[in-house]
């Protein structure tokens, strides 16, 4: 069985061999090489550099899923300010549409610029070199896209003095999604991401993550079932308190085939709920164990969270995404401890 | 010489801002970065410098406070920053702290990570709600913790609270603290002037 397949049975809840490993390395393999960022990101998009530094990255951890491109949400092509520290990871200074009537005119085709051609060509580089590796598609969730695409600060505002305002901006990220898995498209990938850390209820309250987040959820994964995508869902927040478990049985109904969990959250109770109704990914905290070490407490850590975790549906991960400046070391400490839980190796 | 960095955590409501206004008579030339503009405000006028942070996705915090904080520095030479966190003031901090203690140990002197809770937060920590799992996790990763309120505790209820915190926590150093009757204002002083970061890197 290939990684790949491994990847994909337990998206169906089934089982695999051993656990499979998806890491998603959003600008942490460009330290695999040592590359200033802008190399990159330019403008243009530097593709096979890109793909470069996937492969490289793959070359030394050995995973089962990537997303296959040094990802970036892409979103200055509605205006903006993006930044691109050398050695550091891209983010927007300012927001395109910080004034919401910037919106107007605007389309969610625009999103298809040449730095998302760029790292759609990059994972096609990368797809044609591991063809046993399950190849994800990164994509913002809803209110994350509409909360950089305004500013996180002004939408939640929005949210309670200018509802109108935010559910603009959550249509609008929401066809921006659209825009960006058909373009990405079921050749290449496999699943479909939704990165949603803004997807929060501690942030936008029960209600308002039912308003803004699985209502859209909802309709990005029946889009995506369409083109045969399955999609994992990764909002951030408490799900594992008494009265947030309801919201994890809200978020299985919107017909996702995975659930990541992020920190701070019980894994136990979140498995318990989830188990039989969809993969459940999550694992080691990035910020805690994976950035300080030492491999001893990464290992004791991952083993922990496998105690609870493994069996069929599930996929180990990191509790978030990979960005530059994280010792690659403790990350393949992570894999290495995943391959020899239970005695595997 | 290396500025030193404290942060002061804890759940809204808490006292974070509170504490550091009493204080604040106490702590020399430092620069107070708050969670938002009110708390901010509360500050002008009692330290050399203030500023806030906008609410950003919880991802971007680390990134967010060290960018806020060099920018601060930039147009102030003071020697000690306190500050409350970026974000939902639930969250846990050691996310925000290791990437400066990893990256930018040369830059920043870190003292420990104080947090504050009610005698009520600590009295809720075993129910299963939102607030209470996170006062756990925020108790977890605390070098003190600072009971604020303190004038409405009465002294054989003290025994309980400090027990209740021990069952997450065996090391922190405990304060209790009021802002009304100045209780603890100078023991929790020198826990901003003394000692350094270290709950989260042996925890």
């Amino acid at each position: 069985m290939t990684g790949k397949e491994a990847f994909l049975s337990r998206l169906r809840m089934g089982g695999s061999d051993g656990t499979p490993v998806f890491l998603r390395e959003l600008t942490l393999a460009m330290d695999v090489r040592g590359v200033p960022t802008p190399d990159v990101y330019g403008p243009p998009y530097n593709a096979k550099l890109s793909a470069a530094c996937a492969l490289e990255f793959h070359r030394m951890m050995g995973h089962d899923a990537l997303t296959g491109n040094m990802h970036s949400y892409s979103l200055h092509a509605f205006g903006g300010i993006t930044k691109y520290p050398e050695k550091g990871t891209p983010y927007l200074s300012s927001p395109p549409f910080a004034d919401p009537s910037l919106m107007d005119g605007r389309d969610p085709s625009e999103i298809v610029d040449q730095t998302l051609e760029g790292m759609s060509e990059s994972s096609g580089i990368v797809a044609g070199k591991l063809p046993g590796v399950a190849m994800v598609m990164n994509v913002g969730g809803p209110v994350n896209t509409a909360g950089n695409l305004r500013g996180v600060e002004a939408f939640l505002m929005d949210t309670m003095s200018e509802p109108g305002i935010a559910r603009d901006m959550v249509r609008f990220g929401t066809d921006v999604m659209k825009e960006i898995v058909s373009f990405m498209g079921n050749d290449v990938y496999d699943t479909v991401f939704l990165a949603a850390a803004s997807d929060n209820p501690d942030m936008l309250g029960p209600e308002g993550f039912l308003e803004y987040s699985i209502q859209s959820v909802k309709e990005i994964t029946a889009f995506c079932k369409d083109m045969g995508l399955p999609v994992v869902f990764h909002p951030h927040g408490n799900f594992s308190a008494d009265e947030r478990v309801p919201l994890l049985y809200e978020s299985v109904s919107t017909g996702i085939a995975g659930f990541q969990f992020g920190e701070g959250n019980d894994p136990a109770t979140i498995n318990a709920e989830l188990s039989g109704k969809c993969s459940v990914m999550g694992g080691v905290d990035s910020f805690t164990t994976l950035l300080l070490g030492p491999d001893e407490r990464i290992r004791r850590d991952v083993w922990k969270f496998l105690d609870v975790l493994e069996g069929d549906g599930h996929v180990a991960t990191c509790s978030c995404s990979l960005n530059r400046g994280l010792p690659l070391g403790n990350v393949k400490a992570m894999v290495d401890a995943v391959r020899a839980w239970g005695g595997g190796e | 010489m290396k500025t030193r960095v404290v942060m002061v955590s804890g759940p809204a409501g808490s006292g974070k801002t509170s504490l550091v206004k009493a204080i604040s008579g106490m702590l020399g030339r430092f620069a107070f970065m708050a969670a938002d503009e009110k708390s901010e405000r509360a500050l002008s006028g009692l330290c050399e410098a203030t500023d806030h942070f906008p609410m950003r996705t919880p991802c971007a915090r680390p990134r967010q406070f060290s960018i806020r904080l060099e920018r601060l520095l930039d147009s102030h030479d003071v020697p000690l920053v306190v500050s409350e966190p970026p974000g939902l003031q639930g969250e846990t901090c050691a996310p925000i702290l290791n990437p400066l203690f990893v990256f930018e140990k040369e830059k920043y002197n870190l003292g420990r990570l104080i947090l504050t809770l009610t005698p009520e937060d600590v009295g809720d920590l075993r129910k299963n709600d939102v607030a209470s799992q996170k006062n756990r996790l925020l108790i977890d990763e605390a070098d003190v913790l600072v009971v604020t309120n303190s004038d409405a505790v009465e002294d054989e209820r003290r025994p309980g609270i400090e027990k209740a915190v021990r069952s997450f926590n065996d090391a922190c150093e405990i304060i209790f603290f009021s802002a009304a009757d100045g209780e603890g204002a100078e023991d929790v002083a020198r826990a901003v002037l003394e000692g350094g970061y270290s709950r989260p890197l042996v925890n």
